[in-house]
């Protein structure tokens, strides 16, 4: 910036500029920004505002954002039942006075224990829909013991771009009309929600042509087998499920997810792998973070927390094709379990070139270690054969630069980090966090969590190639066991141009760990490095 | 981004000239002055070595604060994402916000001049900042609070809300 020229002198501005401040300007601001400022506040502090003059009296009747929260409204009141059911009624007189025939925004936080009449509820949505409400958000984190319904008007309403329903633990069933109209809905968040139906659900997000931002979380299927997500336009999209109580339940209906989302830009998943996810065509996906567990209903062996071989063979199939889908994400999240499952996957592919390929001398180094070694080389040079498996062994990361890893470490995991960083060509940089293996499994009727001890890490043959473009690493939650080191090792080895390494200590309590840290850091000195000038750091 | 680039390098950026109420004259980059919405919508229609806009209702030493936010934003937007281009990471959202926080916290004078120009200018963000904090020093007093912190002069007579 700059001032060029003045026409006036500095002194003669700076009088100009005097103004009393004794002034009361915010009462001569136009209405519209008034109605603005009231929109930013809470309903009854907005109400509150009408005793301040007679130019006040009428302005928040005709504000076009209201909100309403429990917890701003019981503030300085003793919280008795009396006051709080004078929040309720609060509400019905606000839609009373309200002389705006429409309602842009209407939000209502409700954080109390105290019944809250359903119908009531029911009635304000009804009226609001009536007054072309464009954003409405129902947020009811308090846990309720009897259910909500939404009105079936609402999945026609033509005016509304933000539709967020949440509520704890309620799982209010979400009955829909056979005909949906939501013409220029942008965003639609539903937590704690019961699906009912299979056709009217698919057919609630196909209705919304405009959906660029989806998000579930903690909803329940029923007994839905099949979930179409589709839409054209919808951009982000997180899925994620909570951990279910009761498990013979679950375990037969399992709701298959489709997701047809081509202009997707980022996708979260969370969920369990005993679920079916078919990801169609995400060419345009810049960022994902897939965060699938191992099944808990599952039969564990107790000892090890191990579940059975096929169904982990099984699991592997759907972990790689998940990650064949995001193939072309540049920045990736993966969570612990997807890692571990891939060393079965190794075995399957084992067997499957096993059966395909006539080449000699693997067969005659078969059952050496080594083995693995030239499979996974093999297998992503040369195979290109129409096999169902192979577009799984053809997997390749070709834009991931950041790849963001929440592991246990243990000796599978690295061999499954191993597999991964060999997929990813362009991998920039690396953020490991370790965590401890916990599995949540159940006994009986109740749910244990199982704190097992990871396996250690045994040379399988399985080496890293050289990574060129890997610049950073960031290593969280070491407590210097021979695990941790041997994969720093295999990293350091092989980073051809890494200029940083920044390594954390493990903020547990535990035994000698001081100790054990300063021999993993004396041992990880000597160990050899492919890049010259790069710099660990010890946080 | 004056420190970010060498001025050698880059060739010359345009430049628009902006007039406040009291005369003066503000030589800013064009895209700084494209923050302004209603800049903006004139844009098109403007000849190109005409580039003065006078603006009647905005005051040489808010249009100074006006022009300082604006260049921040467009400066920050820059950086954050040559930062997500990039593999480092950066905070320079929260970073901004910061900025943001201090910026906005000018007496109520100077609050209500900015709230004026930034919605006479159409700039979202900032209006959005200046309400945020107008509507942060309501919350939570009593009207007794209210009307003496805005010198509001209570000429009511009778309220049925007052007991509310």
């Amino acid at each position: 910036m700059k001032m060029v020229k003045s026409n006036y002198s500095r002194n003669s501005k700076a009088k100009k500029l005097k103004i009393s401040t004794n002034e009361d300007r915010i009462s001569s601001l136009p209405n519209n920004l008034i109605h603005e400022i009231l929109s930013f506040l809470d309903m009854k502090h907005a109400a509150r505002t009408s005793i301040l003059s007679t130019r006040w009296r009428d302005l928040w009747t005709s504000i076009p954002t209201l909100n309403f929260n429990s917890t701003v409204f019981l503030e300085s009141t003793r919280k008795t039942s009396k006051d709080k059911d004078r929040f309720i009624d609060f509400i019905d007189q606000v839609f009373v006075h309200h002389d705006k025939s429409s309602v842009q925004t209407f939000r209502f936080f409700y954080n109390d224990s105290r019944h809250l009449p359903p119908k009531r509820v029911y009635s304000w949505v009804v009226a609001l829909v009536r007054r072309n409400v464009q954003e409405l958000v129902i947020d009811i984190p308090a846990s309720l013991h009897y259910l909500l319904s939404v009105p079936l008007c609402l999945f026609n309403c033509a005016s509304l771009t933000v539709l967020k329903l949440q509520f704890e633990r309620l799982y209010v069933p979400l009955a829909l009309p056979h005909f949906i109209s939501l013409p220029l809905l942008l965003t639609l968040h539903l937590k704690s929600v019961n699906f009912l139906d299979e056709d009217l659900t698919s057919k609630l997000f196909s209705s919304c042509p405009v959906l660029e931002s989806l998000v579930i979380v903690d909803c329940r299927f029923g007994k839905m087998k099949k979930l179409i997500i589709s839409g054209l336009k919808l951009k982000h999209l997180m899925i994620e499920t909570g951990r279910y109580e009761n498990f013979s339940f679950y375990k037969q209906f399992y709701c298959k997810i489709t997701i047809f989302a081509p202009n997707l830009v980022s996708l979260r998943l969370k969920d369990h792998l005993g679920r079916d996810y078919v990801i169609e065509d995400l060419s345009f996906l810049v960022t994902a973070d897939i965060d699938m567990e191992n099944e808990m209903m599952v039969e564990m062996d107790h000892s090890t927390a191990m579940i059975p071989a096929e169904v982990k063979n099984e699991y592997a199939e759907r972990v790689v094709r998940c990650w064949k889908a995001v193939c072309n994400v540049r920045s990736l999240t993966i969570a612990p379990w997807m890692l571990e499952d891939l060393r079965e996957l190794s075995l399957i592919w084992m067997h499957s070139v096993q059966l395909r390929t006539s080449v000699v001398y693997l067969s005659s180094i078969y059952d050496s270690s080594r083995f693995l070694a030239f499979i996974f080389y093999f297998l992503q040079g040369c195979l290109k054969s129409p096999v169902a498996l192979v577009e799984a062994l053809s997997l390749q990361f070709r834009n991931l630069k950041h790849l963001k890893l929440i592991t246990w470490l243990s000796g599978d995991c690295i061999c499954g980090i191993t597999y991964l960083l060999n997929i990813c060509p362009k991998l920039e940089s690396i953020n490991i966090n370790i965590i401890k293996r916990e599995v949540y499994s159940h006994d009986g009727d109740r749910g244990i969590i199982l704190s097992s001890i990871t396996s250690k890490y045994e040379g399988t043959g399985l080496t890293l190639q050289c990574m060129y473009y890997l610049k950073y690493v960031e290593i969280q939650g070491i407590v210097g066991c021979p695990n941790g080191l041997h994969f720093l090792e295999i990293l350091l080895k092989n980073a051809l141009v890494l200029a940083k390494m920044l390594i954390f200590a493990s903020k547990e309590r535990l035994p000698n760990k001081e100790k054990k840290l300063m021999r993993f850091i004396e041992r990880l000195q000597e160990v050899p490095r492919a890049s010259s000038n790069n710099a660990i750091l010890f946080l | 981004m004056k420190d970010s680039f060498n001025p050698s390098i880059e060739p010359p950026k345009k430049t628009v000239t902006l007039v406040s109420s009291d005369g003066y004259d503000f030589e800013v980059e064009e895209e700084v002055a494209l923050e302004s919405q209603v800049i903006k919508d004139g844009f098109e229609d403007k000849a190109v070595d005409d580039r003065e806009y006078l603006l009647f209702n905005v005051h040489s030493d808010t249009l100074e604060l006006i022009i300082k936010y604006c260049e921040k934003h467009v400066s920050s937007r820059k950086s954050i994402s040559a930062a997500a281009a990039s593999s480092s990471s950066s905070n320079g959202e929260e970073a901004l916000k910061e900025w943001d926080e201090h910026f906005i916290s000018v007496d109520t004078n100077t609050l209500y001049d900015i709230l004026m120009a930034a919605d006479y200018l159409n700039i979202k963000s900032l209006l959005d900042l200046a309400i945020q904090k107008v509507a942060d020093t309501i919350h939570g007093r009593s009207p007794e609070q209210i009307r003496k912190k805005f010198n509001i002069e209570n000429d009511s007579i009778i309220d049925p809300w007052a007991s509310e």
